[in-house]
């Protein structure tokens, strides 16, 4: 039998708390980041040069040229344009909490508490890291997903 | 008696007191170890207090959780504009290198949020997909850019000595994954 306990990391909102401005900031970055490697992930897969996405989109080659270079603060209605314009997509929403350790404690039948330390892990699912008890849940787990991209040096 | 130690060897060395593995923010704030990221990023005591929470509760505090956000992003794998020529360069490109070319230094350009004008880190490879980022400012206080670029180079000096940083022959030899050249 296994029970799980979440604890929350210094980040957490809690309350009418004001959160940092700072940390509110850090994680704005991220999102743009995200959001960005979607787009260009799917804009490298599409073989699409930034004159046709733009004839699709009805923008200019400059403006693509520009979204393309890095994250920005895109409006929700410029992401779904880019992802539908390359290939059709929509993005897919997925709430991620990576500020929270997750520990399941599996009880053995002398009732011994046993921290399984593969469990310790923070939820990284939107990142596709997901590891430990999620492991199997997830295709891209976080060990085999890091392997493989450094694994291109030898490619 | 001269001592041939390799860059791996002398960052070994300096692991956990003058340079340290750089882990995102969320495994920081847990304290638990994360040993296998995309890209391995090695950072100065200077860069690394830069970017250690918490954060000032100011502008320049947004703009050093910026710089965290993009250390975070590049370990982690996060697609990067890469520019090679350092004469000619898109303003936005978020990995550049940086002149004379042939010493193989480059800067991490952190240009968000964008009213400001950003944040500059330099550093070299120290092997494909293990980047050292030695020095760090913000871009407004550089007034002579080359004097920049000159105190990374010292600083690699004297973390390395003459051990020069990693050199490779095209851009997917510095960086294999998730990068545009612009």
């Amino acid at each position: 039998m296994s029970t799980s306990q979440t604890t929350f990391g210094p980040f957490e909102p809690v309350g009418s708390d004001k959160i940092s401005i700072a940390i509110l900031s850090y994680v704005c970055a991220r999102n743009r980041q995200r959001q960005f490697d979607l787009v260009v992930r799917e804009f490298k897969k599409s073989g699409l040069s930034q004159k046709e996405l733009a004839d699709r989109i009805g923008s200019t080659a400059d403006v693509i040229s520009r979204v393309l270079a890095r994250p920005r603060n895109w409006e929700a209605d410029t992401f779904a344009r880019l992802m539908f314009g390359i290939s059709g997509a929509m993005p897919v929403y997925q709430a991620d909490y990576p500020f929270r350790r997750q520990v399941v404690e599996t009880i053995d039948f002398q009732n011994k508490p046993q921290k399984n330390q593969e469990d310790v892990k923070p939820d990284l699912t939107t990142l596709g890291l997901v590891v430990g008890s999620k492991k199997e849940q997830h295709p891209k787990n976080g060990l085999d997903w890091a392997s493989q991209f450094r694994a291109g040096r030898a490619a | 008696m001269l001592t041939y130690m390799s860059r791996q060897a002398i960052i070994q060395k300096h692991l956990g007191t003058r340079l340290f593995k750089h882990k995102s923010l969320a495994f920081q704030a847990l304290g638990i170890s994360q040993d296998d990221t995309a890209r391995i990023l090695y950072v100065s005591a200077d860069v690394d207090a830069a970017v250690m929470y918490p954060f000032p509760e100011t502008p320049e505090g947004e703009r050093l959780a910026e710089f965290r956000a993009r250390l975070d992003d590049f370990i982690e794998g996060a697609e990067l504009s890469v520019a090679e020529n350092p004469c000619d360069k898109p303003f936005d490109a978020m990995f550049a290198r940086v002149r004379p070319v042939e010493k193989e230094f480059w800067s991490i350009r952190v240009t968000d949020p964008d009213d400001t004008p950003g944040i500059r880190s330099f550093g070299a490879f120290s092997d494909t997909n293990e980047f050292v980022a030695l020095t760090w400012e913000m871009r407004e206080d550089i007034s002579v850019f080359d004097e920049e670029v000159e105190a990374a180079i010292a600083a690699w000096s004297d973390y390395f000595g003459s051990e020069p940083p990693y050199r490779g022959d095209n851009l997917n030899e510095y960086l294999t994954n998730n990068i545009r050249t612009v």
